[in-house]
């Protein structure tokens, strides 16, 4: 680590000639730049209208599949905020043996979308959409039960 | 004469250029600035206590939310600190992913405190481009990690899953056309005089200063202080790649937006020697599914984050939680100089010390 001698001010900032100051040459630099912006295409999307496609690994709103799900709770052990809650029962309903799933809720105004509960599922059973729309009217409807994270939840879209 | 009274003046905590909620008790004379007090803690989640409840992946998430703006820095701060304690191997991908993803955050974080900093000083137009740019960042995060701003991008031992086909193509070809667009970001502010009547001279701080006063990151490159960590204390293989620490050393707000321009280009540079470096291989790393620390072992890792020196103080907990988690976080202790900074300025002039300081509240408050 060393410093410099503060004593002697050295100025990084560009020196200018009279003449550059007087003519106001940056400024017109400046503004012949943003004025060749001008005829270029748009780059912003109109949000509501139009819509831009996620990536497939992007971490949106939870899904569980209810078909496979064998009730192992693993999910809701590494949940960091133990935003998951489960119940299982040993049965031999629907069509498979083991445990399955009875109540299954996900509070999504707590999730982290951190991802870690997909990541140690064995079955694969609950993973992440690509629908990032979550915004509720109030925060009962934030929390998805089995039925809603097997489906899909309701988006109500804006229609001009 | 007429008598004169100091007068105090709050500034937020809900104030637009304070960039979260920050309160500033003002000591005014007139409209000179004699001296400020900063009130933090608004943003206060209790970060460092709730490590120490969940085990060591489960902390990666919280992590992201500490300094936001550059989630994959701090990232790398905890994994990092949580292989030292535990002595595992990084994989060479993993590596050099790592890498590549952490200087493109750093050009994100770069280019938001632009944005937000013209914006604040009246240049609106640097809003528009920097965001711009941030988005195809924040794009190639998307696909890669899984998230725009939270990423939770590794875990201890390597990354969560294999970087998705093109992308390192997509990102060498961003890294191609980025330093054209600073210069046209240098093009509109380095001589607009409106910049330099509002940056140079404002907000100074000695070398001296600044190292007693414990800052780091560019406030310190920024004062001619030849300091950085990538190069003073290398970590994540950075002694294997070629790169320059910008300083200046005019101690004033104009001299650390130099610096932090030249850091854009340089991270630039970075990103694709690590792309060029990355083998093929695996990504996932070795550390175990259930990470142990024996009790008492401990570690102190330290990263350049943009915002400065981030650091890890882990203390093994004997099981799978730890037992302390002290985050060494950059922006709280970049805040202090906003006092000795803005002694003596016009009130306007805060807006611009606190904007140069780049400081994000959810680091400085975790
Ligand atoms: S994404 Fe994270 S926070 Fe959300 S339910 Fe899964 S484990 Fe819990
Ligand atoms: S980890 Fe998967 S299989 Fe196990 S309870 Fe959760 S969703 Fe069901």
């Amino acid at each position: 680590m060393s410093t410099t001698d503060s004593s002697a001010p050295i100025s990084s900032a560009p020196k200018k000639t009279f003449l550059e100051r007087f003519l106001l040459v940056e400024l017109l630099k400046g503004m012949w730049l943003t004025l060749k912006y001008t005829f270029r295409p748009k780059v912003t999307v109109q949000y509501p209208l139009e819509r831009e496609s996620v990536h497939p690994n992007y971490r949106g709103i939870l899904r569980v599949d209810e078909s496979t799900c064998i009730g192992c709770y693993l999910c809701e052990k590494i949940c960091p905020d133990k935003c998951i809650h489960l119940e299982a029962e040993r049965g031999y309903t629907k069509g498979k043996g083991g445990k399955y799933a009875t109540y299954f809720y996900i509070d999504h105004a707590r999730c982290l979308f951190c991802g870690l509960c997909e990541e140690v599922c064995p079955v694969d059973s609950i993973y992440h959409s690509n629908e990032y729309e979550a915004a509720v009217y109030n925060r009962a409807d934030a929390v998805h039960d089995l039925r809603i994270l097997d489906s899909g939840h309701d988006i109500i879209h804006y229609e001009r | 004469m007429l008598e004169t009274k100091e007068f105090e003046l709050n500034m937020g905590p809900q104030h637009p250029s304070t960039h979260g909620v920050l309160r500033l008790v003002l000591h005014l004379d007139g409209e000179t600035v004699l001296d400020v007090d900063t009130v933090m803690g608004y943003l206060h989640r209790g970060t460092e206590k709730l490590c120490e409840t969940r085990n060591y992946y489960q902390n990666v998430p919280f992590t992201d939310r500490t300094d936001y703006l550059a989630a994959p820095y701090n990232n790398l701060g905890y994994v990092e600190t949580v292989e030292k304690l535990g002595g595992y191997q990084v994989s060479e991908r993993a590596l050099y992913a790592r890498m590549a993803i952490v200087e493109l955050s750093r050009i994100a974080s770069h280019l938001f405190w632009l944005a937000t900093h013209a914006l604040d000083i009246g240049a609106q137009t640097m809003l528009f481009w920097c965001t711009r740019e941030r988005e195809v960042i924040l794009d190639f995060f998307e696909a890669a990690l899984g998230d725009r701003l939270t990423t939770s991008a590794f875990k201890p031992g390597g990354l969560r899953r294999d970087l998705p086909e093109g992308w390192v193509e997509a990102v060498l070809e961003f890294c191609g056309t980025f330093p054209a667009r600073v210069e046209e970001y240098e093009t509109l502010l380095n001589a607009n005089r409106i910049w330099m009547e509002r940056t140079v001279g404002i907000g100074v701080i000695s070398g001296e200063d600044a190292i007693a006063l414990g800052l780091s990151g560019p406030m310190l490159r920024g004062s001619g202080v030849d300091h950085d960590l990538r190069k003073a204390l290398p970590y994540g293989g950075y002694d294997t790649v070629d790169f320059d620490v910008p300083v200046y050393p005019d101690c004033d707000s104009y001299s650390r937006y130099l610096v932090r321009m030249e850091e854009m280009r340089q991270s630039t540079r970075i990103v694709q020697q690590a792309l060029a470096k990355m083998p093929e291989g695996k990504i996932t790393g070795k550390a175990p599914k259930m990470i142990k620390i024996a009790e008492g072992v401990e570690a102190y890792h330290v990263v350049e984050s943009p915002r400065g020196e981030l650091g890890y103080y882990m203390i093994g907990g004997g099981k799978d939680i730890p037992y302390k988690c002290k985050i060494r976080a950059p922006s709280f202790c970049n805040l202090q100089a906003v006092g000795p900074m803005s002694k003596g300025l016009l009130i306007a002039d805060v807006v611009t010390v606190i904007g140069t300081i780049d400081i994000v509240l959810g680091d400085v408050d975790r």
